[in-house]
């Protein structure tokens, strides 16, 4: 071998009962890369992280570290190696201090083998000076932003002089101005001659970012190559096996009533006088930093959480506030962002899943007719391609895609006017994320109306056709045709004029 | 349309149905260990004995499948059946009224619980655990303290009674609840809504579904299978005992666990607590048989509770983590 690779991969293999998550996965990594793993959801690429990381065994395995053969049999023996993971979900104890967060399980000890929370403190004071966070070490790691959590995060995975970092989607919970930071920390680690393993969905990062990619579909390694030699169109093509054609489907818009208003709402510190409206055959976009209050006022507006007071009316109706289930029956429903915690109740069938909001439609005198509940399920679970063995399959096992797909049956299946998607494409898949954009369509086309959060404004501005931005809890833009650019949505959200 | 057997289906099915092939199983090792165990006397008795463990069972089912628990449930036991007694008797021997009386007074005991849970956010594990002493300590005053061994004519009659002779009244009686359970909860809105509470919560929420209400109903339809499990128990001792039932809220808490039911809520059917039940029974049977010292039994029983919680939150994990 003439270079020495950070991590070489020879012919990874691993079946799960039923499925062969990796075949013959090979790669190198190099020291002082970013080297980007895109596929879809289901390809294999988390499995593979999580066997670097000593989480799983592979059935078949050879992996290389600095040109040594090594057995990764744990996590610990990762760790020793120079390997550290940051996993999508963040891994921290929300009611603890960001000092005893940063030193968690091998806190500083005095002479008599107690905590030492001076140096701990002191330790952790210069970490965030050196990455420019505004936090005390005393602070509770539950009132620092999440971007600052996933930087503290990234320190502690270095702090034991990690060489190889994995980062599984660090950007799925950031707004574009806090993912920049992130890369510019990166971009710090990889001048320092780390190797950065990384995992995205958004195309947009993996070209900024990376310097080799590796291409994997059906657990397999398709191609790697320095990303100079692909354009986004061959990347998603081999991601997907097959041409793709447009990443946004287009729609013709017809225009109807107005079928929600919002006047005036406020809740207390949350959001201030928010006002905005959505007719019939429309997707409006709201736009926005995390944390500018974008999902706390849709949740509000669809009775999941109080507001003190405004008015929000469905087809002119004005219906009862802090109530979900007059929000429902009005016809304004909500898919949350967070589809494990709001949307599915994991361990139960599809079919469950789709027509528990709309059992009173399908039964009488509190008796479920099952034959009928099948049909109409059905329905919905062949329209919307949901991919499982059948709709008694458990929603847990499906793919967030998939999962995605279920929430929208199941209020597309109770007929909406208004339906609020909350991030509806986070977590998902290039393939499934278009299927997506086209059931939005469909729902439109058919009068409905549709609310569209999401941080990724390509997206935002490939649907909405209007966009409103919001900016420390209130509605500081309504922007349309020219004057509705990435540009001057940012300029609005980012609280500039 | 080909029925197609793919491996994820053979390993549902596996998951679904393992519980009965193991009892099966089980129940073949025992006929070696014993000749007497095999025997129709024999099986019946079993049935009979775990009667009051499967109503319990399903009492625990259903909160646990919405995400509670009862660990009252022996206290609650024990008193429905002092009061099915006292209604028994102040009625001139009706045993409708029995019934009747000691359903309520489960339902009356539940909505206490169930409010305290959903008014006040306890746990339930917390709010029944106070309950368990307070109603024992009723149990204590409404009998003075005193065993009543004067029951009358025909109290023994659910417990240890037949029809026709040959089928036991608190079997019929077993099958009968569970039949309700299986109807209720795989049939109803009712059923459904307990999954999903328990579940997932907030989706149950978001779905429309009020939590507070559902929390409510759970206890109180438990109410009702606890009132019938005491007047089962009364009847089968044919007595009123203040000290009764004790520790029974774990016998049905194991029956459901070993039936399928998981801990965490929103899983399981209507029937796991009956198989779970008959595997406790069974157990308690061949250690019987075997004539193993009793104090020696409620080891062995225990540590089957102990592994059959840890074995659900085992399987969980594997479920969970691919």
């Amino acid at each position: 071998m003439g270079e020495q690779f950070a991590i070489s991969l020879h012919n990874i293999t691993k079946s799960f009962p039923g499925v062969k998550a990796l075949d013959q996965v090979s790669f190198d990594v190099r020291y002082g890369t970013v080297h980007s793993i895109v596929g879809e959801n289901g390809a294999g690429k988390s499995t593979l992280m999580k066997i670097i990381n000593g989480m799983h065994r592979a059935d078949h395995e050879e992996i290389y570290v600095n040109g040594q053969k090594q057995e990764i049999t744990s996590p610990s023996v990762a760790r020793s190696l120079g390997i550290s993971m940051i996993f999508q979900e963040l891994v921290y104890v929300p009611n603890l201090t960001v000092a005893e967060n940063l030193c968690l399980g091998r806190p500083p000890k005095n002479k008599a083998g107690l905590v030492d929370w001076k140096t701990m403190r002191r330790q952790a004071q210069e970490i965030l000076d050196k990455e420019q966070i505004h936090a005390k070490p005393t602070t509770m790691m539950n009132r620092v932003p999440i971007s600052d959590i996933q930087m503290l995060e990234i320190v502690k995975a270095t702090y034991h002089n990690a060489k190889i970092i994995i980062m599984d989607e660090p950007t799925s919970s950031l707004t574009q101005h806090e993912s920049m930071r992130l890369f510019d920390k990166i971009k710090r680690l990889r001048a320092e001659g780390c190797a950065i393993i990384y995992i995205s969905h958004k195309m947009e990062e993996v070209f900024q970012l990376s310097d080799y990619v590796t291409i994997m579909r059906d657990g397999k390694s398709i191609k790697t190559a320095p990303i100079s030699e692909f354009t986004e169109r061959d990347v998603i093509s081999m991601m997907v096996g097959r041409e793709v054609d447009d990443i946004y489907p287009q729609r013709e818009e017809s225009l109807g009533q107005d079928v929600l208003r919002v006047e005036n709402l406020c809740s207390g510190k949350v959001f201030q006088d928010v006002s905005f409206h959505v007719r019939a055959g429309e997707i409006v976009g709201f736009a926005g930093l995390v944390g500018a209050g974008r999902t706390e006022i849709v949740r509000a507006v669809c009775g999941m959480d109080r507001f003190d007071s405004g008015t929000v009316e469905v087809d002119g109706k004005k219906i009862k506030p802090n109530s979900i289930q007059a929000a429902i029956q009005s016809g304004l429903v909500m898919a949350s962002e967070d589809r494990r915690k709001y949307g599915i109740i994991g361990t139960r069938s599809i079919k469950e899943n789709i027509s528990l909001p709309n059992l009173h439609k399908l039964s009488s005198g509190g008796f479920i007719h099952l034959r009928q509940e099948r049909e109409k399920v059905s329905v919905y679970f062949d329209r919307l391609r949901i991919k499982a063995n059948s709709m008694h399959t458990a929603t847990y096992t499906l793919s967030g895609g998939n999962q995605q797909k279920v929430v929208l049956a199941k209020w597309l299946m109770a007929k909406p006017k208004v339906l609020v998607l909350d991030e509806p494409t986070r977590g998902i898949d290039v393939g499934a994320k278009y299927e997506i954009y086209e059931i939005m369509n469909e729902m439109v086309q058919q009068g409905m109306g549709v609310v569209m959060i999401s941080s990724e404004l390509p997206e935002l501005l490939g649907m909405c056709k209007r966009v409103y931005v919001v900016a420390e809890g209130r509605i500081v833009g309504e922007l349309q045709g020219k004057d509705l650019t990435q540009e001057t949505v940012m300029t609005y959200a980012t609280g500039g004029k | 349309m080909i029925v197609r057997l793919s491996r994820e289906r053979t390993i549902n099915f596996v998951a679904k149905y393992s519980i009965y092939v193991i009892t099966l199983l089980f129940m073949i090792v025992c006929a070696f260990l014993n000749h007497n165990f095999l025997t129709g006397n024999n099986l019946i008795n079993i049935l009979r004995q775990v009667t009051v463990y499967a109503m319990i069972g399903f009492a625990q089912s259903i909160l646990i499948i919405s995400g509670n628990l009862d660990l009252c449930a022996g206290s609650t036991c024990c008193f429905a059946g002092l009061i099915g007694l006292f209604a028994y008797q102040a009625t001139g021997e009706s045993l409708v009224v029995g019934c009747l009386a000691a359903m309520a007074s489960g339902v009356v005991i539940n909505a206490f619980s169930g409010s305290v849970v959903a008014f006040f956010n306890l746990p339930p594990f917390v709010a029944t655990l106070g309950m368990q002493m307070a109603i024992r300590g009723l149990c204590y005053i409404v009998t003075g303290g005193a065993m009543i061994s004067q029951t009358g004519e025909n109290f023994r009659y659910l417990g240890q009674g037949f029809i026709f002779d040959v089928i036991p009244v608190s079997i019929v009686v077993m099958l009968v609840f569970a039949v309700l359970l299986w109807v209720i909860l795989d049939r109803t809105v009712l059923g459904r809504n307990f999954y999903a509470v328990g579940g997932n919560r907030e989706a149950a929420r978001a779905c429309g579904i009020n939590l507070k209400k559902y929390t409510i109903y759970a206890f109180l339809l438990s109410g009702v299978f606890v009132g019938m499990s005491g007047m089962l128990y009364a009847s089968r001792v044919n007595a009123g005992m203040p000290s009764g039932a004790q520790g029974y809220e774990g016998q049905g808490i194991a029956a459901t666990v070993i039936g399928g039911i998981g801990f965490a809520g929103g899983t399981g059917s209507a029937w796991g607590a009956i198989v779970g039940a008959i595997v406790l029974g069974i157990i308690t049977n061949i250690l019987n048989l075997l004539g193993v010292d009793s104090y020696v039994q409620q080891i062995v029983n225990g540590l089957v509770i102990v592994f059959a919680v840890g074995l659900d939150t085992f399987t969980r994990g594997l479920r969970t983590s691919q």
